[in-house]
């Protein structure tokens, strides 16, 4: 009787997991992917190589141009192939959203360009961040600034907590205390102003400066920074012969966390062309020297 | 008779302990426990694991001047590349790997262009942990072999061909290789004396083979 009922839920546990199996076997989107399955608007002028689905909808092949890519596995997905997008590749990648969205009105100034071509304040790129845009001539504190969100947090309002390795680990307090007395003496030394959060831990804006050089009174702690060219072409890499080196190093465990995660993570080696908006130069160990103290 | 009544009891003891082991009827280590310890082990940084590697010693000092003039910065090993990868479960594991040390860019300089000191102690403290399996003891004997087929293997740690001269091109003695001439005769004293320096090229069936005759 009782291997009779154990059958019985074993087929219907059987039956259950086939229904199932259509839900299970679909792809699992990336995150930030476009929306897909949906009828663009009749103001949106969609690119006519970009072909929707019979019902006028958003499909995986009206921006992808590789075979099957609906059925493939996210971390299966060649996205250096050509075809990954259609007619690509794309450089930078918002040129691909450019076939169906409008450029002009779609494309933000970067707002850490503070200065016009006069040496003048933007005022209005000023007031992202404050409220009202402070007095550069006066000595100001924390509450002067009049930030919209709390100094640790107000970079997340346009950028994300990780955009590179390490970023997440560095935000928290230093390990110890001899490490806040190194970074105390660094700041002396190098007549450059580093700040820690109320809570004494790093934020994006330890290392990096939001502002434009010559926004604040560069002959001050918080005016120094490393100087950059062009601030609209940003932090530039240059490839390195390393990065093989590098790759191949981490081959073997790469592949099993790969493997383990079904991903498709890659880790390379790329030297720093232009540093932008950084306090001190971090291409070679500076920045990094602040805190960091080795005994040999 | 008491020895032998002591010696039931203790295996009837450990009979019990065996099986209320088995059933759980011992108190066990608490699930919660052992989760805050496995938690311990897991907030491990990957600075505080790779501390936990005795083997390996990097010292950041000697490497700042090389730092300055290559432009090599701190991010050459702890890479700062653009990440992707938004969910931190995911994240961490491939920023804990980015972040290990790196034998492939050490070696390229250390030992592929020999332009920085090469001698393998000078990093790996535990030699051990680097001693390639089949360098066992008779290795020294038998290593021709490997050394005429595959000279360039033996050079991934030999860099410097002294290591082979010291041996090969040796004349302050009369006979073939290592011992100098008659030295079977009288290896008994310094066997007796220093047995660990014949166990760095023999093995004990070394010795066996004429001594058990």
């Amino acid at each position: 009787m009782k291997i009779l009922f154990l059958c019985l839920l074993w087929s219907f546990t059987l039956n259950a997991a086939d229904k199932l199996k259509p839900e299970e076997e679909k792809p699992e989107l990336p995150p930030f992917h476009h929306v897909v399955e949906v009828k663009p608007t009749k103001h949106r002028k969609i690119d006519d190589k970009l072909k929707l689905g019979d019902k006028g909808e958003l499909v995986c092949s009206t921006c992808h141009g590789l075979e099957d890519i609906d059925e493939t596995p996210v971390e299966d997905v060649d996205t250096d192939a050509k075809d990954f997008l259609h007619d690509g590749p794309y450089k930078p990648l918002t040129d691909f959203c450019y076939r169906c969205h409008d450029e002009k009105s779609n494309t933000r100034e970067n707002i850490h360009i503070l200065l016009d071509d006069d040496g003048e304040i933007k005022k209005e790129q000023c007031e992202y961040c404050h409220e009202k845009v402070p007095d550069r001539e006066k000595k100001l504190e924390l509450k002067d600034l009049k930030l919209r969100m709390p100094m640790e947090t107000i970079c997340y309002g346009c950028h994300l907590k990780s955009p590179h390795f390490n970023s997440v680990e560095h935000q928290v307090k230093p390990e110890s205390e001899d490490m806040v007395k190194h970074l105390k003496e660094m700041r002396k030394k190098q007549d450059i102003f580093i700040p820690l959060s109320e809570k004494g831990e790093v934020m994006c804006i330890s290392c990096h400066t939001p502002h434009q050089r010559g926004v604040i009174d560069v002959n001050k702690p918080a005016g120094k920074q490393v100087e950059i060219d062009d601030l609209e072409k940003g932090i530039t890499y240059k490839k390195h012969p390393w990065s093989e080196v590098f790759q191949a190093d981490k081959s073997v465990r790469m592949d099993e966390l790969n493997q383990k995660l079904k991903t498709n993570y890659k880790v390379g080696y790329q030297r720093i062309e232009n540093e932008a908006l950084l306090r001190l130069p971090a291409k070679n160990g500076k920045l990094c020297l602040s805190c960091h103290t080795f005994e040999q | 008779m008491v020895i032998r009544g002591f010696i039931s009891l203790f295996l009837l003891l450990c009979s019990v302990v065996s099986i209320a082991g088995d059933i759980n009827l011992l108190p066990s280590v608490p699930e919660t426990v052992k989760e805050n310890v496995n938690k311990k082990e897991k907030e491990k940084t990957w600075y505080q694991k790779r501390d936990d590697r005795p083997d390996i010693f990097y010292p950041h000092k000697a490497h700042y001047k090389t730092m300055e003039e290559e432009g090599d910065s701190c991010m050459l090993c702890h890479t700062f590349q653009k990440n992707t990868e938004h969910d931190d479960d995911k994240r961490k594991p491939v920023n804990i790997i980015a972040n290990e040390a790196l034998e492939a860019i050490c070696h390229d300089c250390h030992v592929k262009e020999v332009k920085a000191p090469w001698r393998c102690d000078v990093c790996h403290n535990d030699p051990k942990a680097v001693w390639p399996a089949d360098h066992n003891s008779g290795y020294i004997e038998n290593h021709g072999e490997d050394a005429k087929q595959n000279e360039k293997q033996c050079k991934t740690c030999h860099l410097d061909t002294k290591f082979c001269s010291d041996c090969h091109f040796r004349r302050d003695t009369s006979g073939k290789g290592y011992h100098p001439l008659g030295y079977r005769a009288k290896h008994g004293i310094e066997a007796r004396m220093m047995p660990a320096n014949c166990s760095r090229c023999h093995n004990v069936f070394y010795c066996q083979d004429c001594h058990e005759q």
